[in-house]
């Protein structure tokens, strides 16, 4: 009969207690290694995310196909339906278009399907149409006077406004554009599609072979160039050298905590020479450093988030799902490789271990 | 339980030799003591008979049957039949005193209230039983002996391996000390002890003297 587990794991926090001072030195280095490596990841990752949050609203990932003969609509629009793509559509130009209430000012006008004016306005929801229907763009609508309700008399028509879309950012000249909600179906002149950031370089290099029709070949490009000197933050954020610092982290901790082990070599023997079996050592010395690591960890991670918002970062979800994600797995690093340690410290002879000072 | 050495030989490497060829019975609940100048392998047999250190050549029997063959672990013979009492009263110098009297019994399997129970009945039998509460590094040597000794009684152990247990205390203090481990040990508990004190050894019911790891002479 050796130890109750209960036994053991109460006498591993009666140890952690009466050892204040090297469980204080343990916290405090834990929580100290653990923050620098959550707060240094929710900086870069807050840099790097509200960078590629504003690529993202700007148009970053769009791509536009078009074709001599343009490109089939339906084609267009199954896209949508695919991993990795978040909307896309068809927009076929229908001329130019006056007002009875601006005579001689003209308007472009366009069919477009409605994945295409999510693709402009990722916040458009598709209005509950009846009848003839406009979709204006801000500029025209201003220009109008009108708002989503109100009809306005085109020259031969009288079709209500369904809603206003706002392309300021990713299609500023669709601003002054006057625009039909037509199915998809026949061809269009252009296809625009949004990609998600880790899925936009693929689906941009397999665009023009998806929408090329018979010998109609599509070609595409993005809707914003990039130059030599681009950052691409999805690339970054891969890349960043912080991602392998839970590594290194880790290897510190368990150090230390091997170290606070070196010094408690006659204690270990103690417990030995009484009959205490190596496994129930290493449980003992795994519950302990659990606990350590656990508390640490939690320290860290509100130090860690306290300094972001002393520093003006911004803690989103994505950053803080970083932080926790790298320095989470330093400490469980740290949980599974240090208690390894204690009975690789207590080999050899025991009488060495027990005069051990 | 009888512990029987046939043929003890230890080296800690080529030229160290500390053990040679020693032989020795030691009964049920007998008192012995071993003798000898320092260096003479006095430390090293009680490791061997305790089943901390393996011997080079040589079996330890226990009911003539070796601790290998007992069933059970070295750890577990080691925590059934041994009490320790060790020269520089290896404590957890942080714990209180019950906690430290109460450690063999944990080892043991027993519960925590348990074993603080008869940790305390303990240090009640040695005479340290009002400082059951307080620090193992505050105590004074005596007092952290007697500690010791009321860890290794209160397991009700076969034997009491003692090495040098009274080797850094002045006179009066060594005889509380030898009175705690002789004379309160439990009826059918056998003491081993190792000194230099030809007093403390007189205490015994049996003197054993080892020179150069031989044992060249036994004393009644």
């Amino acid at each position: 009969m050796s130890w109750r587990i209960s036994a053991l794991l109460r006498e591993t926090l009666l140890n952690l207690r009466a050892n204040g001072t090297r469980t204080a030195f343990l916290f405090v280095g834990a929580t100290l290694v653990f923050g620098s490596l959550a707060f240094a990841e929710l900086r870069v990752a807050s840099d790097l995310l509200a960078f590629q949050r504003s690529l993202v609203a700007g148009g970053g990932y769009v791509a536009i196909a078009s074709g001599q003969e343009g490109v089939q609509a339906a084609g267009c629009a199954a896209l949508a339906g695919q991993r990795g793509t978040v909307s896309s559509g068809g927009l076929r130009s229908r001329g130019q278009v006056t007002f009875a209430t601006q005579p001689g000012v003209l308007f472009q006008a366009a069919g477009v399907t409605e994945g295409v004016l999510r693709v402009w306005d990722p916040s458009w929801r598709v209005p509950a149409a009846s009848g003839a229907a406009l979709v204006l763009g801000r500029a025209a609508a201003t220009e109008l006077g009108v708002r989503p309700g109100l009809p306005v008399t085109e020259v031969g028509e009288r079709p209500t406004v369904t809603s206003v879309v706002e392309t300021m950012q990713r299609n500023p000249q669709a601003g002054r554009w006057v625009l039909d909600v037509v199915p998809a179906s026949g061809r269009v002149d252009e296809c625009w599609v949004e990609f998600e950031p880790s899925a936009y370089e693929a689906g941009l290099a397999s665009l023009s072979a998806q929408l090329t029709d018979g010998s109609v070949e599509a070609v595409t490009r993005p809707y914003l160039r990039q130059g030599e000197f681009a950052r691409d933050p999805a690339d970054e954020l891969r890349d960043r050298p912080q991602r392998l610092g839970w590594l290194v982290t880790a290897a510190l901790l368990t150090g230390i905590f091997a170290l606070a082990a070196w010094f408690r070599r006659t204690e270990l023997g103690l417990y030995i020479a009484l009959g205490t079996p190596r496994s129930a050592l290493a449980l003992s010395f795994a519950f302990e450093t659990w606990v350590v690591c656990v508390l640490a960890w939690a320290a860290a991670l509100l130090w860690a988030a306290a300094f972001a918002r002393v520093f003006d970062y911004s803690l989103t979800p994505g950053a803080l799902r970083l932080a926790v994600v790298t320095s989470g797995s330093s400490a469980l690093l740290v949980a599974a490789a240090a208690p390894l340690l204690c009975p690789l410290l207590a080999r050899g002879s025991l009488a060495a271990l027990l005069k051990d000072r | 339980m009888s512990i029987r050495l046939v043929g003890i030989t230890h080296s800690y490497g080529p030229g160290t030799r500390v053990l040679r060829d020693l032989s020795l019975v030691v009964p049920p609940g007998e008192t012995v003591a071993l003798t000898g100048p320092s260096g003479s392998g006095k430390t090293t047999l009680l490791a061997i008979i305790g089943l901390l250190t393996e011997p080079s050549a040589g079996r330890v029997l226990f009911d003539g049957v070796p601790a290998r063959q007992r069933g059970a672990s070295l750890d577990r013979i080691r925590a059934e039949m041994f009490g320790w009492v060790f020269q520089t009263a290896n404590a957890l110098a942080r714990r209180t005193a019950v906690d430290n009297a109460a450690l063999g019994l944990l080892i043991r399997g027993y519960g925590h209230v348990e074993a603080r129970t008869r940790a305390r009945a303990a240090l009640d039998a040695v005479g340290v039983g009002h400082l059951a509460q307080k620090e193992a590094r505050l105590l004074s040597g005596g007092e952290l002996q007697r500690v010791c000794i009321a860890r290794a009684l209160a397991a009700r152990p076969r034997f009491i391996l003692a090495d040098e247990p009274t080797g850094q205390l002045d006179h009066a203090t060594t005889l509380e000390v030898i009175e705690a481990l002789l004379e309160r040990r439990p009826a059918g508990t056998g003491v081993i002890l190792a000194t230099h004190d030809l007093e403390v050894a007189g205490r015994c019911a049996r003197i054993v003297r080892i020179v150069d790891g031989r044992l060249v002479e036994e004393a009644r």
